[in-house]
Parts: C-alpha cells; structure tokens; sequence
C-alpha cells in the first residue's frame, strides 16, 4: 500500500472578506497546489503577502478554505486527528509570559494529550537539543528572540510529530543556532520526519530543502527539486583539455562551441553552449578519439535567490 | 479532557505568577484576619439603660430621700456611690424648670454604681428581701464571682429595693467586643434574637462587598484572559494543538470563574469560620453564597469573555462589562420607574358596564369610551380636595345603578385622623348629567364596598356591618369647617341606615353581594361572615369562619356557595353557611386582587396579583375554557348577562360571550408616547436583558430560607402583604442569559478564521 503524501493540496482557494458587510473580498490562495512526500524537507518560497502563511494556516485549521481540497499525511486538513501528528512552530509566536521553559513546554505536552510523566522524559533530552538545556528553570520573560525560537521549536516537537511545519523557524536566531538547527532538522529528516517550512531566508532553504514550491499571489509558480531549479536552461558546460590543437579542433568540428582558449602549452579551455547531455557525451567521446585528455568539467548552475527572482519576473512580467 | 484541564490550570498558574491571586488572597486575609477579633460576648444580664428605669421622679425622689436620711437603706447605699453632680441634680426636686435635662446622667450614674463590686452591703439591704436568682449568687460568693456576675446580683438587689421603678434586666445580655474591648453599649437583642440579626447584617454586607465590590474587581482582574489567549501569537501555537476552539473558550471562561471561585470560597468560608467561632453561628447556608456570587460573577464574564473575544482588547472587556452591568441596572430601574409613575395609574382596576356605555377607572380617574374619539375620555369630574401634591385617590366601587341612571362610587379618606379628616362622601355622576361628579351623603366609618342589592338598592359592607342607601342620596349635610376642623353633622335628607347586626370587625379586606338573593360575605382576614337578607331586605349573619391567623384574599358569592380567594392562589369553598366544602388551586400562586361573581352566578372569575384571570363554572364545577387574550396582563374583570368584559394591557377592555364562549368587540384606547416606550422598547430589553440585582433575593432566601419580603406593597392591595419571592427565577432567567452569551461566543469562535 502506498503511503498518502505528508501533505497534499488541490486546488485551494481562499478568499478573505472585508468591510462591514464583508463586501470586499480579498483572494489569497488561488488554486494552489502542491505536495510534499513524506520524509523530505520541503521549502515553502514567497514574496510578502504571496499566501504562504494562509497556506499553512489552512492546513493547520486556523482558518477554513473556500475551496479545494487539503490533507495531512492522509487526514483532513485542520482535523483534530491531523493536528495530533503535527509539530507547529508559528512566525512571530508568543509563548505566556508565565511560563518558564519547562513549564511552557509542560503546558503545550498537555494541550497535545501527552502525560504528566512523558512530557517530564521528553523535556529534558529535547530541551538539549536545541540548545536551552541550562534556561529550562528560567522565566520565558529573560529569553531572547532566538532563544525563545528554539523554545518555540522544542514545544513543536515534543509530541514526536511525523510533520513539522515550521514558519520562518531561522528568524532571530543567530549562525550558530541556524547551524545546529539544520543539523537537528537533517536528524528529523533521517528519522524518516516530514519538514514544511516557510521561510524568507533562501540561502538556509538551499541548505536543507530537498524540494521547493515558489508561491506568488495565491497562484504557485514552481514546484520541484531545488537542483532543477537552479539548473540554467541555457547552461554553459567548461571543460579543461589536454592535448595538441589540431586534435582539439578537430574533435569539436560538430560540437556547440562557444569558445575555445589556450591556458597552456597543450592545455585549452573549452565551452560548450548547450543543456543537452548526449550533444556533450557525443563531444567527450570525440574528444577522447583524438586522443585529447579530460582534465576537469563543470556546469554552470543559478543560486536558489536568482532562480527564485528569476521566476517571479518572469511571472509578473508575463501577468 | 487533559488538553481543557491543562488550559483551566494554566489560567491558575497565570494568576499566580501575576501575583493577583496572592494579591487578592492577601487582602481577603488581612480583612478576615480584622475581622476575627470581633466576637459577641454572652454576660450575665445587669447592663441599666434609660429605658430600664420606669419612673426617673420617683426613683430620684426615693433615692435623694434615702440619702438624706441617716437609716441604711438600698437608697442610701446608692447615694453614697453617686457622684455629686447627679445628688445635685436629684436634689432640685420640684424644680421644673430644670427639665429632664437632670437626669442626663442618672442612668450612668447608677450603671457604673452597680458595677461596682463594693456596690452591696447586707446592712443596706436588711429589710429588703433579695429575689432568690440574687441570693443564689450571693450564695456562691460575691468574692469569687467574675464581674458581670457580681454587676448582675448587684441589679438585681436594685430591682428588689425599687421593684416599681427599675425594669426586670433579661438574664443574659450580648455585648459585642474586639479582642478584649468592649464596643458599645450592650446589643439590644436578646440572644436568640441574634441569628436572625446577624444574617441580615451578613446580606447586606455580602450585597455590598462581594455583589457590587467583589464582582467588580473580579470582572477587572479576569479581563485580560481571554483577549490575551486569543490575539495573534498565542492564539496559532494553541489552535494548531488537537484541541476543539469552542473547548479552548470555555475552559478558559472556566478558568477564570474557578480562579474567582477559589477567591469567594476562601472569603465566605473564612466568614463562615467566624461567625462559627468567635459568634458560634454556625450558618451552612452561607456557603451556598459562593456559587451564588460566582455566577453573579459568571453572567458579567460572560459579556466581558464575548467582548474579549471579539475585540480582543482587555480593556475594551472591561467598559463594555461595566457598561453591561449599569444598562442593566438602569433598565431595571427604568422600568419599574415607568411602570410605577406612569403605567400602573392607568391600569384599569374595575370596569363598570353601564347600559350602551362602558366606563373604565384606573387608579385616580374614571373613563367612558368614546365611539366618536375612538378612546377613553375622562370622566366623572369634580371638585378635588386642595392637597398640597397629586395623590391619586383610589375608588371604592364605582357600581351603576341603573335605576337612576347613574354611577356611584366613594374614595378612600386622605390619611388624616380625628377631627381633620374630612368626611367621606359618597360620589354621584348621573348619565344625563354627563357623569359629573357630585358629593352626596356621608360614608359609614370603615365601609368597604359599595354593593348593588338585587333590588337595585345601594348597599355598603362596613367593618361595623351593613348599611342601606335611604331617602336623598345627594341631600348632602356640609361639614362645619372651623379653623381647619371638619366637624360632621347629622345627615339630614338621605343617609345610609344599618340593615343588620352592629358587628366589629377589623378592617376589611373584602366584601362581595350575590346578585340573585342579595346575600353578603364579608372578610376581615380573620373572620369570614356571610349574611341573608330576608324579604324586608335586613340582614342577619348565617355563617361565621374564622381563622388562627391572618389570611389575605377576596371573597365572592353566588347563589348557595361562598368562595374565598387567598395568597397562595387556592380558593376556599364554603356553603352559604361557612361549612367548608372543598379547596379548589388555581395554579396562580398569587395574591387576588379582585373575585366577581355573574349576575346569574355562574362563573366566578378571580383577578390574581399577577394578572392572570381565573375563571371557574360554579354550576359545572370546573374551570372554565375561553380564548383569553392578555393573559398575564389582565387588570380587572367584570360580568354584564351573559357578557364578560376583562381589562387588560393598561387600557384595552376585550369583550367575551359567555354562552358562546367566544370573544366579541374590543376597546382599545390610544398608546400614550411612555406607554410605546416602555411596550416596544423598555420591556422587551428588560426581559432579554439578565437581571443581576434580583440574584439578592436569592441570596436572602439561602441564608435565612425565608422566601418571603416583608414589606412588598402594591398598589391595589389595602394590605402590606408579605408578597411571596420568586426566589429562584432570577436564577433561571439569569442562566438563560448566560447560556445565549456563551452560545453566541462559541458560534463567533467556531466561524472565525485567526
């Protein structure tokens, strides 16, 4: 039996309305669609007011959709049997000034049904974790932004969650704490855990993310892996050979050349325009006939930041 | 139920961190702690107040001739103890310009005498025989006794030497004390008195500091916990938890009423423990005031949890529940205000049908309808006393005769006593005189009711018995007016002649006529008579009821059967003798305020206090079935043949056949702008609105389980009837209210997207 995807969307509508007689309406999600297998890490990308904290917002049940259909890991979106097996950490939370760490994550252990005694041997180990296992006595009130970050992740996690969906989890934590946050994440990931996460921060996403959806007004304008995207459609090939001239040439005779430069005596550095493997194999093959050596290859890749601006030029260009 | 568990501890554990739980806590201890001092001491009874002593002159006047003369006496002893400005005073015997300013002091003065243990000596008291409770004391030892014993054997002794003088002292006084200080004077209630005292006391006070003060600062310390749940932040992480959003609300509205609850149990329960201990007034209904005040509390969070949730703004809470609060205090308010000044005037009280015309009065004034104006007009007009403000002046009667063509009716004496009261007219207004009003022959002393006989004669049932209309009824006799005095003469054309045995009865709640045979019965409270009329038309008493205590009702009669309608809504069957027959309820639990007979004596309709109508088949012996409108509103019924005609919403008068047992024609006067306030805009707020205040008679009732007031007058009634509490439907009334808010705020919760 195949397993249902950690979440799955279809279509998903929302329109907020506004006014006194909610005669303004304001579209926030429109159609999307998106899914994200279970056990990888799955990046949500979006420029402000793209939709994206409506979109987890809906899976979570924080707010009801206008249309179309979600699930998590097969149950009905916003279900109470759905939030049991999903770890939230919102943007911009507040945990009760009340509460001491302990405490806090005491209160949120209850709140997911975990008893007394469970939450006491989670709290410890986890609390560890992500680095706050000497503040767990301490008043939330003296925490700093990305220690209450790290709390707030912890409380996320102490039900042992097979989704987590993390909204900007990065903001206000320091390098360090980003460091070992992707390492606890990678873990979660090994353990075979889903991982959404929203987030402006598109070198930390590159980091971790397996996949991405670029979400732009409501509307989803990319979904994929994070290596497809960052591919160039017209990508440069740079090949180091070795080998004298005229077989160099003579080898590139049929090949999408678009320049070629002696770097030393028998040693050229040539490049191919073109995205096509069997056009480059062919080359390599010829190559390799006349005798010429392979010192080195590479392609050309986008950083996850261009593709992204990339992509939502294009779109809004086109709209 | 973990999840909800956890969300109503957490709202303890945000309290406790916030301090105001220790900070309420604290304040709640230091006022009990002040209050544990107070205790109420039980001494031996000595204490001599002014009211003690019977006669100041002559207990002064024996006492200065004790002391004056050399013999011990009790006098003497006393004289010896006084200090020298009150022997001063007591000497200045004869002397009347000094006044009863002398005595300022006397009943001090011998206070502290007889609180002296050296106070006694055998000597002084040889030829006075002490009563055997004093020489029991003297027999233990004065030595030996504490010194309200002593202070008690020495009144005592002063009793026995001036037994005319000085009143007995109970044997034991109360004399509330703080730690060791006396404060005060001792109580003036005598031990068994103080229970019932205290409670009293303890409602007014638990009115004040947990009704007004406690639920005021509760509402102000619990605002913050819901807007600060549900505003962004903390409102995703707890929603995103497998917990319902309408259980999220409750159990934190239920956080909130447990963190207040814990706060009223620690108040009242310390009271409790007080008044057990230091009063020994062991009162467990007291702590039926904790979930009272709870849920005085729980009716206002409501407002103020709804308000939270929708603005999420604590403060926004706070006003709109304060707000709330007063809407509700002032709808109460205004409500009886309207009903009381301006509605319950001109609620018609008896409707007199008077051939083609009906005429209608309400409390000061009498109507007849008009078909041209489509509305009640004014009648029965004349000339009013000069009293300094308007009172309006309450009918007795008014009944048509239709002999004459005219309308008779008398009014209740303005309070007055003896030579200033003004003579009580009869009141005359004759159809072809256009209903003017006109005195007439003077009124018998504690007449009652004016009653047509079924030969057209005018009747009128008094407390000293039954008078007859005779000759000239408007040769009217004036009163002599000297100085302001209204001296009454003899009448000299018509009078009304005694046609029965001279009676005295004390003031009467009731009198009714049986059209058919002209019988009477007549109700004191005490004592129900009924009286034949033979054929010369003079009455003597057939039958004769009485009763332990005082009953309040309205009697009727018709044909062999007396019917006496009583408080609690039952109606008492009698036969034309007073033998009781059977007890028939009406369901009303009501005070009547009028009991009609038909002039065939058919039906018998009853008017209860709380305007409802009642109407029996005396032949078939069972209630009667009519499509009534206005039940529950109805103010006055009357019978005409086979027509009824029943009053109801102040001024509209609904006509029935009785042999088709169907409704006819109604009148139906135009709304006065109070009247269209009141019935399209106050009343129906008042009955949607919660009434918090009227939770007070709830609280009376818990405490002293007395579901009665005293006290509770209306307007209609000749008595101060101890109206019946309706002890539990403010509660009911109050839930209902509570349940719609909550309601309301879960379905505002369940749609809402955060």
């Amino acid at each position: 039996m195949t397993q249902s995807p950690a979440v799955d969307v279809e279509n998903l509508r929302k329109v907020y309305r506004d006014g006194l007689l909610g005669r303004r309406h304001v579209e926030a999600l429109r159609g999307v669609t998106v899914a994200v297998a279970r056990g990888e890490i799955f990046g949500l990308l979006g420029p402000n007011g793209a939709g994206k904290t409506t979109l987890i917002k809906v899976l979570l049940g924080l707010v009801r959709a206008s249309g179309g259909a979600a699930s998590l890991l097969g149950l009905p979106a916003g279900s109470r049997r759905a939030r049991k097996q999903v770890g939230y950490l919102p943007e911009n939370h507040r945990i009760p000034r009340h509460h001491t760490g302990n405490s806090a994550l005491d209160f949120f252990g209850s709140l997911s049904g975990l008893s007394r005694r469970e939450i006491r041997r989670r709290r410890g180990p986890l609390l560890e974790a992500v680095g706050l296992a000497a503040w767990g006595k301490t008043s939330v009130k003296k925490y700093s932004k990305g220690m209450l970050q790290r709390l707030g992740l912890a409380q996320a996690l102490l039900h042992d969650p097979q989704l987590l969906i993390l909204d900007e989890p990065t903001d206000g934590v320091d390098p360090v704490g980003r460091s070992e946050m992707r390492t606890l994440l990678q873990s979660l990931k090994a353990e075979g855990k889903t991982v959404f996460i929203n987030s402006h921060l598109l070198q930390e996403v590159e980091l971790i993310c397996d996949r991405v959806a670029i979400l732009d007004r409501g509307v989803v304008l990319h979904q994929g892996p994070i290596a497809a995207l960052t591919v160039r459609a017209d990508a440069d090939v740079r090949m180091v050979v070795v080998g004298s001239e005229q077989a160099v040439r003579a080898a590139l005779v049929h090949a999408p050349l678009a320049d070629l430069r002696a770097v030393d005596a028998d040693q050229f550095e040539v490049l191919l325009k073109t995205a096509d493997q069997a056009a480059i194999d062919g080359t390599i093959d010829r190559l390799r006939q006349q005798a010429v050596s392979l010192v080195s290859m590479s392609r050309s890749r986008q950083t996850l930041e261009e593709a992204f601006l990339d992509i939502l030029g294009r779109s809004r260009g086109t709209s | 139920m973990r999840p909800y568990l956890a969300i109503i501890r957490d709202s303890f554990h945000e309290a406790l961190v916030s301090r105001v739980l220790w900070i309420l806590l604290v304040v709640t201890t230091l006022f009990l702690l002040a209050l544990f001092p107070f205790g109420i001491t039980e001494q031996a009874g000595w204490y001599l107040s002014d009211e003690d002593i019977l006669n100041r002159d002559t207990l002064a006047a024996k006492i200065a001739a004790q002391g004056a003369s050399p013999e011990a006496s009790p006098g003497h002893r006393i004289w010896e103890l006084l200090d020298e400005s009150t022997r001063q005073s007591l000497d200045r015997q004869g002397d009347h310009d000094a006044g009863p300013a002398r005595f300022a002091n006397f009943a001090r003065s011998l206070q502290g005498a007889i609180a002296r243990r050296d106070f006694y000596h055998p000597s002084d008291w040889a030829k006075t025989p002490l009563p055997p409770a004093a020489r029991a004391l003297y027999a233990k030892g004065l030595a030996d006794l504490p010194d309200d014993q002593v202070a008690r054997f020495n009144r005592l002794a002063l009793e026995a030497a001036f037994p005319e003088e000085i009143a007995p002292a109970p044997p034991k006084q109360l004399q509330l004390a703080y730690f060791r200080w006396e404060l005060g004077l001792p109580l003036p209630v005598e031990p068994e008195q103080l229970f019932p005292a205290v409670n009293q006391l303890l409602m007014i006070a638990l009115g004040i500091l947990l009704g007004v003060g406690g639920v005021f600062v509760a509402v102000l310390v619990t605002a913050s916990m819901i807007p600060q749940t549900f505003e962004a932040g903390p409102v995703d992480l707890l929603l995103s938890k497998p917990i319902s959003r309408i259980g999220l609300f409750l159990a934190k509205f239920f956080g909130g009423c447990a963190f207040i609850a814990i706060n009223a149990a620690y108040f009242i329960c310390g009271l409790w423990l007080i008044l057990g201990v230091r009063l020994g007034l062991w009162n467990d209904r007291l702590l039926w005031a904790i979930p009272l005040y709870l849920f005085l509390f729980a009716i206002l969070y409501s407002v103020s949890a709804l308000a939270g949730l929708i603005w999420r703004n604590a403060i926004v809470s706070v006003v709109l529940a304060v707000v709330f609060w007063f809407v509700c205090w002032s709808l109460g308010f205004a409500t009886s205000l309207v009903e009381q000044l301006s509605l319950n005037p001109r609620r018609m009280s008896t409707i007199v049908p008077a051939g083609n015309t009906l005429i209608a009065v309400d409390r000061g004034d009498v109507f007849r309808w008009s078909d041209e104006e489509a509305d009640w007009k004014k009648i029965f007009i004349g000339r009013d006393p000069p009293f300094p403000f308007p009172v309006p002046q309450k009918f007795a009667g008014p009944i048509y005769d239709p002999a004459g063509e005219r309308m008779l009716a008398f009014r209740a004496a303005f309070p007055g006593f003896g030579p200033l009261q003004a003579a009580n007219r009869l009141l005359i207004g004759k159809r072809a005189d256009n209903w003017r009003r006109e005195e007439g022959v003077s009124i018998p002393d504690g007449a009652c009711g004016l009653l047509l006989g079924p030969q057209d004669d005018v009747l009128i049932a008094s407390s000293q018995g039954i008078y007859r209309l005779e000759g000239d009824l408007t040769a009217k006799q004036p009163d002599i007016n000297l100085f302001g005095l209204h001296l009454r003469l003899p009448e000299r054309g018509g009078r009304f002649a005694n046609v029965g045995p001279k009676m005295q009865l004390r003031p009467l709640e009731s009198a009714a006529i049986d059209p058919q045979t002209g019988s009477i019965a007549i109700f004191d409270g005490f004592r129900l008579v009924v009286y034949h009329r033979d054929a010369k038309g003079v009455y003597r008493q057939r039958g004769d009821q009485s009763f332990e205590r005082k009953q309040y009702g309205k009697v009727a009669i018709a044909g062999d059967q007396v019917f006496l309608a009583l408080a609690d809504g039952q109606i008492h069957r009698y036969s034309d003798e007073l033998k009781p027959l059977d007890v028939v309820s009406s369901g009303a639990a009501s005070l009547p305020d009028s009991a009609t007979v038909s002039s065939d004596g058919r039906y018998l309709a009853i008017v209860f206090h709380n305007e409802t109508l009642w109407l029996h088949d005396v032949r078939e012996a069972r209630p009667c079935v009519l499509p009534l409108v206005g039940q529950g509103d109805i103010s006055a019924v009357a019978f005409d043949g086979p027509k009824m005609f029943v009053a109801d919403r102040l001024s509209r008068v609904t006509e029935y056949d009785l042999d088709k047992l169907q409704r006819g024609r109604q009148w139906e006067g135009r709304m006065p702008l109070a009247e269209k306030i009141y019935r399209y805009a106050l009343h129906p707020l008042y009955t949607v609105f919660p009434k918090p205040g009227q939770l007070n008679d709830t609280v009376n009732y818990l405490l002293t389980a007395n579901d009665s007031q005293s006290g509770a007058v209306r307007l209609g009634d000749p008595q101060n009837a101890r109206a019946k509490l309706d002890v539990w439907g403010p509660v009911w009334s109050n839930l209902a209210f509570l349940i719609v808010v909550l309601a309301v705020a879960c379905g505002y919760i369940y749609r809402k997207d955060f």
